[in-house]
């Protein structure tokens, strides 16, 4: 005769009455490898991004019978790429199969240095690298020739105040930009953090 | 997760918690991780635990929307893993965990079912009285004996002549 499904589950668990619970630890491994992938893929498509960018850059001032021009920013954005990739490189190398706890710490506190000293980069280097680009630009234009017109301190002004607004532009879309692609992710970790602390206090 | 707290509120109900994360795994790796979710999302809600309902409502309402949000987290990595993948190499796993034969047949149909059909009928199987499945699910008692009645039928088709 066919058992009806409610006969089935009651007598099969009850004849599973002895099977094993499973166990609890690791709680966070699965999350933040998850995690943490989400990031690393993030970082290295947006890193991969600049090499096109410097394509169409240079493509762009040749347009504009810029070639120096071009050439000069396709190179700094090649040159960025590889100053990512090496820090990048630098992340990859922490082990996150020793102690997740302490991987998921180490993984945060490098990510944020990594920031700082993008931070830093960008405050120094567009007035830098940009001002230069702005010269080749300008270069044997009605523009340049009226700037050198101008009294001494004037163009001292004027480069003062275009470096300052270089670098806060620089660094205003750096942090805009890793908020939006970094930010979620990076919350999580801290969050992931804050629970495991919780759970060691608690000796669990 | 203090010990005290696992012994008292999550092991007496570690049933519900293992048949519902059952329902929506297919091998032992993920069954694991999902008991693991619902057990640290169990002690991360017990405030928001306000007694209103019985512990054992709350442990199904975390478990299945714990369950359905890692499948549905699942379901976008695996996408993303199988179109890497060439189609005819990707094996699900089933785990065996059942002495009784007719109790993993029954899981099997029941992991053919659509995720919200799942849960009516293991909350069914459990139990739960119609009021408390529509508290738990989120839906008015008066549909839920209506699709119950709907979905056995469905099983009734999936195990037919299967077992005994």
């Amino acid at each position: 005769m066919e058992r009806s499904i409610e006969n089935i589950w009651k007598e099969g668990f009850e004849s599973n009455k002895s099977f094993e619970l499973p166990v609890v630890r690791d709680l966070y491994t699965r999350k933040s490898k998850l995690i943490i992938d989400k990031i690393k893929s993030t970082s290295k498509w947006d890193n991969l991004s600049l090499i096109p960018m410097a394509i169409v850059l240079f493509g762009v001032f040749i347009f504009l019978d810029k070639m120096l021009l071009g050439f000069y920013i396709g190179t700094l954005l090649v040159l960025l790429f590889f100053l990512n990739k090496k820090m990048l490189n630098n992340l990859d190398m922490f082990n996150p199969s020793s102690n997740t706890y302490q991987y998921l710490i180490n993984y945060v506190s490098q990510l944020k240095s990594i920031q700082k000293f993008y931070i830093k980069l960008l405050a120094i280097g567009p007035p830098i690298l940009i001002i230069p680009a702005y010269w080749m630009y300008f270069q044997g234009t009605s523009v340049m020739s009226g700037f050198r017109g101008l009294d001494i301190y004037f163009q001292i002004l004027i480069i003062v105040v275009t470096a300052i607004v270089l670098s806060g532009i620089g660094i205003f879309s750096y942090k805009i930009s890793t908020h939006v692609l970094y930010g979620k992710l990076i919350m999580r970790i801290e969050e992931i953090i804050k629970d495991m602390e919780e759970l060691q206090k608690s000796k669990f | 997760m203090s010990k005290d707290f696992y012994t008292q509120f999550i092991l007496p109900y570690a049933g519900i918690i293992i048949k519902i994360c059952r329902a929506y795994t297919d091998n032992e790796e993920d069954f694991q991780d999902y008991y693991q979710e619902v057990c640290l999302q169990l002690w991360k809600s017990r405030e928001n635990f306000k007694g209103d309902s019985k512990w054992s409502t709350w442990v199904y309402r975390i478990s299945l929307n714990i369950s359905l949000s890692l499948l549905k987290k699942d379901k976008k990595v695996n996408k993303k893993s199988v179109e890497l993948q060439n189609l005819a190499t990707v094996v699900p796993q089933e785990s065996n965990p059942f002495n009784d034969e007719s109790l993993k047949l029954l899981y099997l149909a029941i992991k053919q079912l659509p995720e919200l059909d799942r849960a009516i009928i293991l909350l069914y199987l459990e139990e739960n009285s119609y009021q408390e499945i529509a508290e738990i699910i989120g839906l008015l008692p008066n549909n839920i004996g209506v699709k119950i009645t709907r979905i056995k039928k469905k099983l009734k088709i999936l195990l037919d002549g299967k077992i005994y």
